[in-house]
Order: structure tokens, then C-alpha cells, then sequence
């Protein structure tokens, strides 16, 4: 973490959770500091980082999505926030992905190489394939992650 | 020896397997510097691993996707590490991830010197547990798969129950939650080689 508070982004998990520096979970999440770096580095690389063929504004529509098929609503209500600086319409090949990350978050029992292939018939290549499933795979654990310590904070645990 | 005996059950196996890609793996003769750097970050196996080799096509995403896999699994302190391993082993049969569920067999039977656990996870996660506590880890990473947004105050209680404090409890949620992750890769980027016979 930066020395500097405002070089620090803020971290989307507590964000979502309602978290603040001084609550006794804040401090706990900071016991797995590495933890809590790598999931928002992730978050940072896999929304933002520059992929060919798949856009930002595709991928935020993608986590919008799945958050809500997650019933994930904080979460949610996060990347329709971030929707506002990445307003571009949808690609051709948005129903496809579309499609992928809904089936991909709700039944990953299926593993489907047909859904493999729908992806590369709308012209997503090797890269963006990557990128777009480690997106949908990651939502699942930080949807998993926030669920579960909304639930630790409404319970009432030791608060040391 | 009991942790070493092949238990095939349901489609699960504790056998290693070999996994192949339904995508073109990095060819390592090709692979950049940074992408050589972020395989042998994430395993000590990555540049003959088809799974790395794959996941290396966005080196950045898999780097900090390691570091966050690495630091949930391997970190010391904390919830001990054959119940994380447990925990990774009840959500991959949850998930139907053949692949998953065989190398965390292997890693739960290697840490907590014994399989009997592992039989009764292949039969049956939700009520799989050889301790009032191994119920319990089993119970809890059975919910967060599969009802996460329903998850209350008394899931949390019944760690409590038997003995778990907050800090392991994080440490639990982390590694069933990161297999919501890893199976999602595992299961749907290619498929398990089960042994020939």
C-alpha cells in the first residue's frame, strides 16, 4: 500500500461491504494484507487493463450483469458507477459474451467447450477469451468475498 | 498408505491428472520476459502447464490472480492449512471440477496425514466431516457456493460454534471463495485427462 492515502485507490470490497478504517473487520481484512492487494489489483487489471477485442464498457456491462444474477447489489450499483466514464455501445460480439458470463456465473458445472466456441465464431480471439473468463471467474469470488462479510459484520463475533 | 490409496467415487478421482486446453496455450520458446516471470511467479510447474500456459496470454490478470491464490493458500498463521484444502476440496466437487477436486484431495490427504475425509466429500459434500468442526467447514463452503446471497449471521455462528475465530473465519471465506474462481477456469477453459484404465 502507498504511504500516501490519496495515492491508495479505494478498496471496492470494503467499499461494498461498508466497511471503514477502525471497524474491527476493516482491521481483520488487514491480517491478509496480500489478500486484499491482489483482489483489488485484480479488479484494477481485469476491468481496466487495455484488451484487444474486448472493451472496457463490455466488460463493465459484464460485471453489471453478473453482479445482478449474483444478487450481488453493492457490487452492482459499483460498476454501473464506473459505467459512467466508459459509455461506448456494445460490440457485435456482446451477446456472446453476454451469454458466456451469464451461464458462467450461475452453472459453472456446465464447462462447455460449445460455449468455448461461440465465443471464437463472434470473433473473440485467444486473449480476449482469457481475459473474459478470468473476469466472469473473478466476480464469482469478490461477489463470494463480499456476501460473506456482510454476514461476519451482522453477526456478532469478537470484536477485538 | 491410508493418504496415498486411489479413492474413485462419483467421478472424482485423487489421482493426478493431466488437464488440456480447449484454447491455444503460449508456446513458452515464444512467451515473452514478463510472461516468463508471471509463470514462474504463479507455479513452480507453470511453464509445462497447459492450465499457465493458457492463463499466460494476460500475464497481469494471472499475476495478480497468483498472488492472491498464493497468499489465501500457502500463507502461514491463521485457519490451518489442510481445512483451506478442505474447503477447496468441498467446492470443486460442488462445482463438478474433476480437475480441481484431484489435486486438493491429494493436498488435504498430504496435510492432514489421513483420507478418510476425502471418501466421504466425493460421496457427499453436504454432510461430509469426520468432526463436529470438518461438518462445519463443509456445511459453510457448500453455502457460500451455492446460496452466497443468503448468507446470515447464523452461518457465521456455526464456525463460532465449533471453535473458529474471526480471523479464520476470513481465512475460510477466501479459499472457498477463490475456487468459485479457479474451478470457473479449470472447468470451462478445457477438460481433465483422466488415466487411461
Amino acid at each position: 500500500m502507498h504511504p500516501d492515502p490519496k495515492m491508495n485507490p479505494p478498496d471496492v470490497i470494503d467499499q461494498a461491504v461498508g466497511l471503514n478504517p477502525g471497524d474491527a473487520l476493516h482491521d481483520a481484512r488487514r491480517f491478509r494484507s496480500k489478500v486484499v492487494d491482489a483482489s483489488q489489483a485484480s479488479h484494477d487489471a481485469l476491468l481496466l487493463q487495455p484488451v484487444a477485442g474486448l472493451s472496457v464498457a463490455d466488460r463493465l456491462r459484464v460485471a453489471v450483469q453478473a453482479c445482478e444474477a449474483a444478487a450481488a447489489p453493492e457490487l452492482a450499483a459499483h460498476y454501473r458507477q464506473m459505467q459512467q466514464a466508459h459509455a461506448e455501445p456494445a460490440s457485435a460480439a456482446w451477446p456472446a459474451m453476454q451469454a458466456f458470463a451469464l451461464a458462467l456465473t450461475t452453472d459453472p458445472r456446465r464447462g462447455d467447450r460449445a460455449a468455448i466456441g461461440s465465443l471464437k465464431a463472434a470473433g473473440l480471439d485467444d486473449e480476449a477469451i482469457v481475459a473474459l473468463a478470468q473476469l466472469v471467474a473473478f466476480l464469482s469470488y469478490q461477489t463470494r468475498v463480499v456476501a460473506g462479510l456482510k454476514a461476519l459484520r451482522g453477526s456478532t463475533g469478537d470484536k477485538t | 498408505m491410508s493418504d496415498s490409496t486411489v479413492i474413485r467415487r462419483n467421478g472424482f478421482t485423487n489421482e493426478s491428472l493431466d488437464w488440456r486446453s480447449w484454447l491455444t496455450p503460449l508456446d513458452p520458446q515464444r512467451a515473452s520476459v514478463q510472461q516468463l516471470e508471471v509463470l514462474d511467479q504463479s507455479h513452480a510447474q507453470a511453464r509445462t502447464s497447459e492450465y499457465y500456459l493458457t492463463l499466460a496470454h494476460q500475464p497481469l490478470m494471472l499475476r495478480h490472480r497468483s498472488e492472491a491464490y498464493n497468499a489465501i493458500m500457502y500463507a502461514p498463521g491463521g485457519l490451518p492449512r489442510a481445512e483451506r484444502e478442505l474447503g477447496a476440496m468441498v467446492v470443486s466437487v460442488t462445482n463438478g471440477c474433476v480437475y480441481c477436486t484431484s489435486v486438493h484431495a491429494q493436498r488435504f490427504a498430504q496435510l492432514a496425514r489421513r483420507s478418510d475425509t476425502v471418501e466421504q466429500v466425493f460421496d457427499d459434500p453436504a454432510s461430509a466431516g469426520t468432526s463436529d468442526r470438518e461438518r462445519a467447514i463443509a456445511t459453510f463452503a457448500q453455502a457460500v457456493t451455492l446460496r452466497p446471497a443468503s448468507l446470515v449471521a447464523d452461518d457465521m455462528q456455526a464456525l463460532r460454534a465449533v471453535g473458529m475465530s474471526d480471523p479464520e473465519i476470513i481465512d475460510l471465506l477466501h479459499a472457498v471463495a477463490i475456487f468459485g474462481w479457479a474451478n470457473r477456469l479449470m472447468h470451462n477453459l478445457g477438460e481433465p485427462v483422466l488415466p487411461a484404465d
